[in-house]
């Protein structure tokens, strides 16, 4: 199946799904993509109400449509990128068609930690990322008997503190019942292993090659790193 | 597996030292229950591959978002494993893929694990829909059963299906070695 030529027709995605499919398709994509999308356009400068129409608008006629089947069979770049380019290019005909309303001063409400859309892009794409791969984390622990295993990594890892300082291990096994600190070392290595196997994973799945998911994860630390640094 | 989603806030220190975990290099001593359980979860927690001219059509950039819109690939395999509105074929399809996976696998251990995911199917295949989709003999998928959920690296759900399966198993030879029926 397939050959050389890659070509495809470009009706085919279209005449394949039946309306239902397409809205079961579209309401996953403004899912999983929404924020990412919605914040490069909030940081471009479009207000809130039209940024959300805007993402409504992109996920509907863009990328359901066979338009950006064209446009994707052009490249072999990752997901993430072709999104962020597609949805760029989708502003800059919005703006070129005289539609756009721009409010400087609701721009600094969508992130406090850049001001730049494509790191905002980033970040929250990276956001969606790991929240989808700790969740997954959480229910596999629960389905494993290992929430002990899930309590003390989220206590040690996840806890949000106000003064940034992690708890003494010897605190956190008296709290969550492990005998001794090398075990809960032990059962904190065993669920951050998973981590990052579930991690590679979701990533692998977004681009072409191995190599790009660590690509992909030093991109985005160099994105929080940023936000860190300011 | 239910969906339950819990929102859970990190600072961008958080983030970076959790993103710092998924470069750090795969550890090589893992114990042998411990690998199998991750293997199997690995294989549970993604669909069915996707087949047929929806997916081979679509660019690069696209089959990698095919396969994580759920509209398109379907649920994953631990929830086709273990829920009753799974249809019978799609059961049988999940059979047919363990199978044929575990053939071409070189590890043992991914053997293995592709074997539990064989039985699985076959228990759901009884629990769900009073089928048995397979020849092997009720008393054969029995001790099948048992075995499977004496492993210390089984999931609780499929735990819980091989269990129900292999009462199923016990009461219809029980049937079939009732005298009076």
């Amino acid at each position: 199946m397939g050959g050389a030529d890659r070509r495809f027709p470009a009706t085919d995605w279209t005449q394949l799904l039946d309306p239902s499919q397409k809205e079961a398709i579209l309401a996953e994509l403004c899912t999983k993509y929404w924020k990412p999308l919605y914040c490069y356009l909030r940081t471009s400068g479009f207000d809130n109400d039209k940024a959300k129409d805007l993402v409504q608008g992109f996920l509907t006629e863009k990328v359901i449509d066979r338009e950006i089947i064209r446009q994707a069979d052009k490249t072999k770049g990752k997901l993430r990128t072709f999104l962020l380019t597609a949805i760029r290019n989708y502003a800059i005909n919005i703006e070129r068609s005289g539609k756009r309303h721009v409010d400087i001063d609701k721009v600094a409400e969508v992130s406090d930690e850049s001001k730049d859309p494509e790191d905002a892009y980033d970040r929250a794409w990276a956001d969606q990322l790991l929240q989808d791969v700790l969740d997954q984390l959480r229910l596999e622990c629960c389905g494993r008997g290992k929430t002990a295993h899930w309590r003390l990594f989220n206590e040690w890892l996840l806890e949000l503190r106000a003064d940034r300082q992690r708890p003494q291990m010897k605190d956190l096994c008296e709290k969550c019942g492990i005998e001794n600190t090398a075990q809960a070392y032990h059962m904190i290595e065993n669920v951050k292993r998973r981590f990052r196997s579930i991690l590679r994973q979701h990533l692998r799945v977004l681009v072409n090659f191995d190599e790009e998911v660590d690509d992909e994860i030093h991109n985005f630390i160099n994105i929080f790193q940023k936000g860190v640094a300011r | 597996m239910t969906e339950e989603r819990e929102k859970i806030e990190l600072s961008a220190e958080q983030k970076t030292e959790l993103l710092n975990v998924g470069l750090e290099a795969a550890a090589e001593d893992q114990e042998a229950s411990e690998h199998k359980g991750d293997l199997l979860y690995d294989i549970l927690n993604h669909p069915l591959p996707l087949d047929g001219p929806a997916v081979n059509i679509l660019p690069a950039p696209l089959r990698g978002l095919s396969r994580r819109v759920r509209s398109i690939a379907g649920a994953p395999l631990i929830e086709r494993l273990t829920c009753s509105d799974t249809s019978i074929s799609t059961i049988e399809a999940v059979k047919e893929h363990a199978k044929r996976s575990g053939k071409s696998v070189e590890s043992e251990d991914r053997a293995e694990v592709l074997l539990s995911v064989y039985y699985a199917a076959i228990a759901s295949g009884l629990v769900f829909h009073g089928r048995k989709i397979t020849d092997h003999s009720y008393e054969h998928l029995a001790e099948a059963f048992t075995a499977l959920t004496e492993k210390d690296w089984m999931a609780d759900d499929l735990t819980e299906l091989l269990t129900k399966a292999q009462k199923h198993c016990q009461a219809e030879l029980g049937e079939v070695g009732n005298p009076d029926k």
